[in-house]
C-alpha cells in the first residue's frame, strides 16, 4: 500500500514536470465532462424551480372528467350532488367544486375590458395560491343566493381602477346576453410565482363569481350540470388515493363501474413530463460527451506513449534497480488515471461554473430562482469513470513501459 | 572461499541463424566472496554482454549463471528484477540518476521498490549518502550537481539496500582525474568493509586498483590474473 502511494507520487511527479503538456491531454476530458456537468447542473436547477413552481401552483389538485360516451351510448353528466357526495364520503378532501370559465366584458366609463370569468363555489377560493390581500371571498350564503358579488384580481383591479383596494366598487359586467353590476367583496393578491408568471396569460380582467349567479343571470346551468369537477387533496400526497376514491364513488352513483369513463387529470403527471424530458437531454449529452471522452483518452493514449518513450531510460533505470513489470505498469497507469481524474475535477469545475453563470443570467432574465446544483453521487461518479477512462487508455503505453527490456532501455540516452 | 557467483560455459548470441555475433563464448568464470575484480576488454569484446549477466539484466543462450549456489539463467522478468534489487547494487558510466528527483529520492528508489518503509527508507538513505560525503546535497536534483557528486549519489543508491555484490560499469568513464580518485577510493572501501565489487572497464589504469583482473577478448577470457602485491 505503501509502494502505490509512491507510484502515485512518482505519477504526480511526472505531471507536474510536464505542467503544459498534462493540461493540453486533459482537454479532452475535460470538454467532455464539462458539458455533461453543464447540462445536469442546469438540469437539476430548472426540474427543481419549475417543479416547485408548479406544485406551488397546483399542488393535490386533480379534475374528475367525464368525456367519454358510456356503453349506453350516453353521456354523464355531475351535478352538485355528486360534488357534495364526494366531500362527505372521500377522505383528505379539502374543497371540491365545479368550475365554470367564461369570457365576458367589463365596462367603465373609459372603454370596454375583455374578462375572464371563473365561475365557481367559495371553495375555488383555495384553488389558487395567491392570497385574498382586501376584504373577503364570496360565502356559501351569497353562493346560496346567488348575491351579483365577485372577487377581482389585483393586476384587474389597477387596470379599471387605478388602485387595488376596490372592495365596495362594482363593475358592469357583460356575460353571454345579460349585463349585471358585481360587487367586489375581495381582491385576490398578484402571483409572486414566477412559472405562473411566465406560463399564464393574464386577461385585462380577471373575476371569480358563483356560478349560482352566472347560471341564474344566462340560464346556462353550468352549475348545474357539468362533465367535470376540481378536487383538492389536502396534500399532494393524498391526490392519488383520492382521485381513486373520487373517481370509485363516481363510478357507482353513474352505475358505470369498469368502463372507464370517468378518469382523472393529476398535475403530478405534468412534473412527470418535465421530469422526462430533462432525462433524454441529459442522455443525448451523455452520448455526444462520451465521444469526447473517447477522443480525450486516445489522447491521453497518445502521450503516454510519447511520455514512455522519453523516459525509456528512466524505466531501465528503475527496472534495473529492482521495478518488477507490475511497478513499471501501475506507475504508468496511476500517471493516466491521475491525468484524466484532474481533467474530470477540472471539467466538474468548469461545468459547475458555467451552469451557476447560465442559470444566473437567466434567473435574472426569467425573474426566477434557478440554482445549478450536482448531487455527491454525480460527483463520485464522474470522478470514478474518468479515473477509468484514464486506466483503460493508459493500458497500451503501460504494458509498453513494463515490458521494455532493462539492457534495451539502459543503452537508450 | 565460497564460491559467489559461478559461470559455467556461459553463451550469449546475438542473432542466432545468419550473421551470428558470439558475444560470450563458452565462459568459465568464479568468483568469491569479497573479492574485488575488474573485468577488462576493449569495446566489442564481449564484456559489456558478461557485466549485463552477471547483473541478471540479461540471460544467456547457453550455460548457467550460479549465484549463492542456486540458477538463475532461467528465472522470470520478475524474478530477476528481485535478485536486482537484493544481491546487487549497479554504478553506471553515465550516473543514471532520476533528473526530477532529488539525491534523496534517487537513492530511495531500490528501497521502495524493495517494499522498506518511508522511515527506514529515509534513515537507509540518508546513512547511504553521508557515507559518500553528500550529507548536505541531499535535496539537490542531479542537474545542481557536479559530475562526480552525481556518481557518489549513484553510489550511495547501490549501496543502501547492502546488496552483496557492487557492479560498477566504467564508474570513472565521464569523470575528470580528481573524480575518478574520489570515486575509486569510494569502490575500494566498499570492498574493505567485505562487499564483492566488479569493475568493468576498458582502461587498464583503473583496473590496476583491483586485486583481480580478467581480461575479455572476442567473448572469451583471455587471461585471469590474480594481483599478489595489491
Amino acid at each position: 500500500m505503501s509502494q502505490l502511494m509512491e507510484y502515485i507520487k512518482i505519477a504526480w511527479l511526472s505531471i507536474r514536470n510536464n505542467k503544459g503538456r498534462s493540461f493540453l491531454t486533459m482537454i479532452g476530458i475535460i470538454i467532455g465532462i464539462s458539458s455533461v456537468i453543464l447540462i445536469v447542473a442546469i438540469g437539476n436547477g430548472v426540474k427543481t424551480s419549475v417543479l416547485d413552481g408548479i406544485n406551488g401552483m397546483f399542488a393535490g389538485q386533480l379534475y374528475i372528467m367525464a368525456w367519454e360516451e358510456s356503453e349506453s351510448g350516453e353521456y354523464i353528466w355531475f351535478t352538485p350532488e355528486d360534488v357534495e357526495a364526494v366531500r362527505d364520503k372521500v377522505e383528505n378532501v379539502k374543497a371540491v367544486m365545479p368550475v365554470a370559465s367564461q369570457y365576458g366584458v367589463t365596462a367603465n366609463w373609459k372603454r370596454d375590458y375583455t374578462t375572464w370569468i371563473t365561475a365557481s363555489s367559495p371553495d375555488y377560493m383555495y384553488a389558487m395560491p395567491e392570497p385574498i390581500l382586501h376584504g373577503r371571498y364570496f360565502s356559501w350564503e351569497e353562493y346560496e343566493d346567488a348575491s351579483p358579488v365577485c372577487v377581482i384580481l389585483e393586476e384587474s383591479a389597477i387596470n379599471l381602477f387605478g388602485s387595488a383596494d376596490v372592495v365596495g366598487e362594482s363593475i358592469e359586467v357583460t356575460i353571454g346576453d345579460a349585463i349585471v353590476d358585481l360587487r367586489i367583496v375581495g381582491v385576490r393578491a398578484k402571483s409572486d410565482n414566477a412559472v405562473k408568471t411566465m406560463m399564464y396569460y393574464y386577461d385585462e380582467v380577471e373575476i371569480e363569481m358563483p356560478v349560482t349567479t352566472m347560471d341564474n343571470l344566462t340560464g346556462w346551468g353550468l352549475g348545474e350540470e357539468f362533465d367535470n369537477f376540481l378536487v383538492i387533496a389536502e396534500t399532494p400526497e393524498h391526490s392519488s388515493q383520492v382521485a381513486q376514491d373520487c373517481i370509485q364513488l363516481m363510478e357507482a352513483r353513474k352505475d358505470v363501474r369498469g368502463q372507464q369513463v370517468i378518469t382523472t387529470d393529476e398535475f403530478a403527471s405534468v412534473t412527470k413530463q418535465i421530469n422526462s424530458i430533462i432525462n433524454y437531454i441529459t442522455i443525448f449529452i451523455s452520448l455526444v460527451a462520451a465521444i469526447s471522452l473517447v477522443v480525450g483518452g486516445i489522447g491521453v493514449m497518445n502521450i503516454m506513449l510519447v511520455s514512455v518513450t522519453e523516459r525509456t531510460s528512466e524505466i531501465g533505470i528503475r527496472k534495473a534497480l529492482g521495478a518488477r513489470t507490475g511497478s513499471i505498469m501501475i506507475q504508468f497507469l496511476a500517471e493516466a488515471a491521475m491525468i484524466t481524474l484532474l481533467g474530470g475535477v477540472l471539467g466538474m469545475l468548469f461545468g459547475w461554473g458555467g451552469a451557476a453563470v447560465v442559470c444566473k443570467i437567466a434567473s435574472l432574465m426569467l425573474d426566477m430562482d434557478i440554482i445549478a446544483y450536482i448531487n455527491a453521487a454525480t460527483v463520485f461518479g464522474v470522478a470514478a469513470f474518468s479515473s477509468v477512462i484514464g486506466i483503460f487508455f493508459g493500458i497500451y503505453p503501460a504494458k509498453k513501459a513494463a515490458n521494455l527490456s532493462p539492457i534495451e532501455a539502459l543503452r537508450h540516452e | 572461499m565460497s564460491q559467489l557467483i559461478e559461470i559455467r560455459d556461459m553463451c550469449k548470441v546475438y542473432n542466432p541463424g545468419e550473421n551470428e555475433v558470439w558475444a560470450l563464448n563458452h565462459v568459465n568464470l568464479s568468483i568469491g566472496e569479497n573479492e574485488f575484480v575488474a573485468i577488462i576488454g576493449q569495446s566489442g569484446s564481449g564484456k559489456s554482454t558478461l557485466m549485463n549477466m552477471l547483473g541478471c539484466l540479461d540471460v544467456p543462450t547457453a550455460g548457467i549463471y550460479l549465484l549463492h549456489g542456486a540458477d538463475v539463467s532461467e528465472l522470470t522478468d520478475d524474478e530477476l528484477s528481485d535478485i536486482r534489487n537484493k544481491e546487487i547494487g549497479f554504478i553506471f558510466q553515465g550516473f543514471n540518476l532520476i533528473a526530477n528527483l532529488t539525491a534523496l529520492e534517487n537513492v530511495e528508489l531500490p528501497l521502495i521498490y524493495r517494499g522498506v518503509g518511508k522511515k527506514q527508507r529515509r534513515e537507509l538513505a540518508e546513512a547511504a549518502l553521508e557515507k559518500v560525503g553528500l550529507a548536505n546535497r541531499m535535496t539537490h536534483k542531479p542537474a545542481e550537481m557536479s559530475g562526480g557528486q552525481q556518481q557518489r549519489v549513484a553510489i550511495a543508491r547501490a549501496i543502501a539496500q547492502a546488496p552483496p555484490i557492487i557492479l560498477a560499469d566504467e564508474p570513472t568513464g565521464n569523470l575528470d582525474s580528481n573524480s575518478s580518485k574520489e570515486i575509486m577510493t569510494i569502490l575500494k572501501s566498499l570492498h574493505s568493509e567485505g562487499r564483492t565489487v566488479i569493475l568493468i572497464t576498458h582502461d587498464s589504469d583503473i583496473a590496476m586498483e583491483a586485486k583481480r583482473i580478467i581480461h575479455i577478448k572476442d567473448g572469451k577470457i583471455d587471461y585471469d590474473e590474480v594481483k599478489e602485491n595489491a
